[in-house]
């Protein structure tokens, strides 16, 4: 990632090595970067829409990437969940999303004055269910798998109790948003474009990210050095409930308003993007570019799928069977623990 | 065997085994008659599970032969099945699986329990050992391994040595047995040996309790930097004689100093102790018995922690990491361990010999490695500022130097720069205090110099050592050396009147006992998280 790049430019060997690396050496780094796989499918996936449908290449990936935002979003969370190792999982985002959807469009009830409002009970409601799984996960000791998935049932009875006596709407101005756009530019996918690079520099240049990382490879060694596991770990969940609370009123918003199975697809795709990406599913590396590339490329493939109008069956099969080969691609030394 | 009952069950010829760059056993030869009981002594690190890991053909050796019931075979040979030759192990890390139930456990060892019934069957063979090895030993047939305390895992292993199974046991290897038995149950244990002695077993018995080996035994060999120094008869052997050749007998071999008359000064620091410097760290010590003592560490100094392995050095170690303060000069409530109550001024960095668990993060270059502790002074606005990364990185290449380059993985180093790296991450946070476990684990004796040369400068500049080591040796570089028996400090020594003979005397004292944290780094590890 970036911080890498950078060292290398700083580091002493590099410096006293006469002229600028070779253009091959270059693109050699280019090609073993773990988010490489995930781009490459991306771009195949997307030509492959535009042969087969013949349809325009720029709508269909501007398309793409406003849908893909919401994966994104939900996979950040996800993504520092699993870098901190340990198992860390959180199976909690889907139903997250669901209930944070009906709490902010009730209390934005269609109004635009009721925005800000809303997405702060969303996001709120996503924290405080992280620190639920945080508590139970590092204080009480259950699996994340376990611990995450109760959360996740919880929270899925209350939407169901709550939601009957809702009707919620989502703020108009906060559909428009998710859907506007300058000339053939989606806004949306901007800002999930500018929230990929905000949370790569905070895993990749804060200290805080540095022990992200540094307690999903070795929590004891972490914890000779100054970092305490317990916390950073639990730090992660609560982050990954906000950003699912987030992901769950923007959701609603560009559907118009929520529903009960409005965040069910999430909950293994975006797991799905974090492996996709690069990261690896044991802790210890995270790879948010190759996320934000792994959510367009799920996006894509379910469009392609679409336009081919293949039965539902095979449309999993064709998706899985492309997830194996771009998890193939992207094997290397480092990803063997 | 036509003439089975003269023949030695053992004989031991020429073995040698060398590990990297330690010869761990030096040509060793002895032999056990049999239905002899025979006990080998030594300091940690002497050789002594090696050579007997070579004996049971669980390693192999370079060199040598062993001769088990008059079948020669040479040392460089494994051997996958010893239990066939009538050979059996008990291990001194207790290793019975956790979630298996007892009859279960009986019938790993018992290979004669087949069929339907195998768990009866395995039980009713360990039972029959159990029974009259520890009476009242009051294990039950369907309990699980992990339920028993660490004293009935011990009597279920030694038990399942001698059951009778296919093969009936010829030879048994006992390393440390009775480490978490109470002496009714040592005493039970060794009767039935005698017992079973009769009958024409052989037993080998390594323990760090020297006084059970003089009572019980007819012969001890004494091991030391992997050779078999001495040979005592029980009869005439007494503790001194014993602990005399394990720690005197080395000197005849090539030492820097020859004073093999006096003992080596561990020391070879001849200040004065530091007296006026302010006290940054705290012990107060409450032993078994009741007695309290305090002991003070200053800034500035050196200080050793010694004695035998897992008699709670680590643990009054880790409790200063865990009593000291997040930033330079700051307090935080004292922190207690079963004997110590620890009170630290000030910040710590640690390292670790054991790198690959307690060290390392093996996802990153060597450049994030050593900045990982430091990154707080390395921050402006919440952003790592590369710039000063690779300078703070480049002065500790210089410093230490580390070769290769910052962006090398950390796993391409070989072990003793990856420990280099790892000084360098702890040195680096510039904290009050640094904490040493075993530094030098693994790691050559240049580098080995090259560290406690360092150590010394960190300490002129005023940074407190605390250093613990299994390595005596190492200890002559610290200005004061706390030595630990069961849990608690039993002396310190200062200067030159730390030897090795004195820290080895000490750490065997005056009564046999208990190993405290025998599961040492494990318990270690836990309370850290």
């Amino acid at each position: 990632m970036t911080d890498l790049d950078t060292r290398l430019k700083t580091s002493p060997a590099e410096s006293t090595k006469p002229g600028r690396p070779t253009l091959g050496a270059a693109v050699l780094t280019v090609l073993k970067h773990p988010a490489t796989p995930a781009f490459i499918g991306m771009i195949a996936i997307w030509l492959a829409i535009g042969i087969i449908a013949g349809r325009g290449l720029v709508e269909t990936i501007s398309a793409g990437i406003i849908i893909a935002t919401f994966l994104v979003i939900v996979g950040i969370g996800q993504l520092f969940v699993i870098t901190v190792g340990n198992g860390g999982i959180d199976l909690s985002v889907s139903y997250v999303m669901t209930l944070s959807a009906f709490l902010a469009c009730q209390i934005m009830a269609g109004e635009n004055s009721n925005i800000v409002a809303g997405i702060l009970v969303a996001v709120v409601a996503g924290l405080a269910a992280g620190a639920v799984s945080a508590v139970l996960i590092e204080f009480v000791g259950m699996p994340p798998l376990v611990g995450t998935l109760a959360v996740g049932f919880g929270l899925q009875t209350i939407t169901l109790v709550y939601s009957g006596s809702v009707v919620g709407v989502a703020a108009p101005a906060l559909s428009q948003f998710t859907t506007a756009q300058i000339g053939p530019i989606p806004i949306f996918g901007i800002v999930g474009v500018v929230i990929a690079v905000a949370f790569a520099i905070i895993l990749k240049r804060t200290s805080y990210g540095r022990r992200v990382e540094a307690v999903g490879q070795k929590p004891v060694a972490a914890s000779f050095a100054n970092a305490r596991p317990a916390l950073i770990r639990a730090s992660a969940y609560v982050l990954s409930g906000g950003m699912a609370g987030l992901a769950g009123v923007l959701l609603a918003a560009y559907s118009g308003g929520p529903s009960l199975g409005l965040g069910s697809s999430y909950q293994l795709a975006s797991i799905a993007v974090v492996v996709l990406g690069g990261s690896l599913i044991a802790g210890g590396r995270g790879i948010i570019s190759g996320l934000w590339a792994g959510a367009v490329l799920l996006t894509l493939l379910t469009t392609l799928a679409n336009i081919t109008r293949l039965s539902g069956g095979w449309q999993f099969i064709i998706q899985g069977a492309l997830i194996v080969i771009v998890l193939a691609l992207a094997r290397n030394p480092m990803a063997r623990r | 065997m036509p003439d089975e009952s003269t023949q030695d069950t053992l004989v031991v010829q020429g073995v040698s085994k060398r590990f990297g760059s330690t010869l761990a056993v030096d040509d060793a030869s002895f032999t056990v008659g049999r239905g002899e009981l025979i006990g080998i002594a030594g300091h940690n690190g002497a050789g002594k599970s090696t050579i007997l890991k070579v004996v049971n053909g669980t390693i192999a050796g370079d060199s040598g032969t062993v001769t088990i019931g008059g079948t020669p075979r040479s040392a460089t040979d494994a051997v996958a099945h010893p239990e066939h030759l009538g050979v059996r192990t008990v291990y001194q890390e207790l290793s019975l699986c956790a979630s298996l139930r007892v009859d279960e456990t009986a019938a790993i060892f018992d290979h004669a329990a087949k069929g339907l019934s195998w768990r009866s069957k395995a039980w009713r063979s360990l039972r029959a050992v159990l029974d009259e090895m520890f009476p009242g030993h009051g294990i039950r047939q369907d309990a699980t391994i992990h339920e028993l305390s660490i004293a009935r895992r011990q009597m279920i292993e030694c038990a399942s040595s001698f059951i009778e199974s296919t093969t009936p046991p010829r030879l048994v290897i006992l390393d440390e047995p009775t480490s978490s038995l109470d002496a009714s149950a040592t005493a039970s244990f060794y009767a039935y040996l005698e017992k079973r002695a009769a009958d024409g077993v052989s037993v080998i018995i390594t323990t760090h309790r020297l006084q059970e080996m003089i009572d019980h035994l007819s012969r001890i060999y004494v091991m030391r930097d992997g050779r078999v120094l001495s040979e005592q008869d029980a009869a005439t052997a007494t503790k001194d004689s014993i602990v005399a050749a394990m720690g005197l007998a080395a000197h005849e071999s090539e030492r820097p100093v020859p004073e093999a008359a006096d003992g080596l000064p561990v020391s070879t620091i001849d200040a004065p102790p530091v007296t006026d410097g302010e006290v940054v760290v705290r012990l107060e010590q409450q032993s078994a018995d009741g007695n309290t003592a305090d002991f003070e560490i200053r800034k500035g100094e050196i200080i050793g922690f010694a004695g035998l392995e897992g008699h709670g050095q680590l643990l009054a170690l880790e409790a200063v990491y865990r009593a000291s303060a997040r930033r330079s000069g700051g307090h935080r409530s004292p922190k207690r361990t079963t004997h110590h109550s620890v009170s630290v001024v000030g910040d710590s960095a640690y390292v670790s010999g054991d790198r690959g668990v307690r060290g390392i993060f093996p996802l990153w270059d060597v450049a994030a490695n050593i900045s990982f502790s430091s990154l707080g002074k390395l921050t402006a606005a919440g952003l790592i500022k590369p710039r000063s990364e690779g300078a703070l990185v480049n002065e500790w290449y210089s410093r230490l130097g580390i070769k290769g380059s910052p962006t090398d993985p950390i796993t391409s180093l070989s072990g003793g720069t990856q420990q280099k790296a790892l000084m360098a991450r702890a040195m680096a946070v510039g904290s009050d205090i640094l904490l040493l476990e075993d530094p030098t684990r693994g790691v050559d004796q240049a580098t080995k110099s090259e560290v406690y040369d360092l150590l010394r400068r960190q300490a002129a500049e005023g940074q407190t050592i605390v250093w613990y080591s299994t390595e005596n040796e190492e200890l002559r570089n610290c200005d004061r050396v706390f030595v630990f028996r069961v849990g608690t400090i039993v002396a310190t020594l200062t200067g030159t009147e730390a030897t090795e003979d004195a820290v080895i005397a000490l750490s065997f004292g005056g009564q046999d006992a208990e190993l405290l944290d025998g599961a040492g780094p494990l318990d270690a590890e836990e309370s850290v998280r």
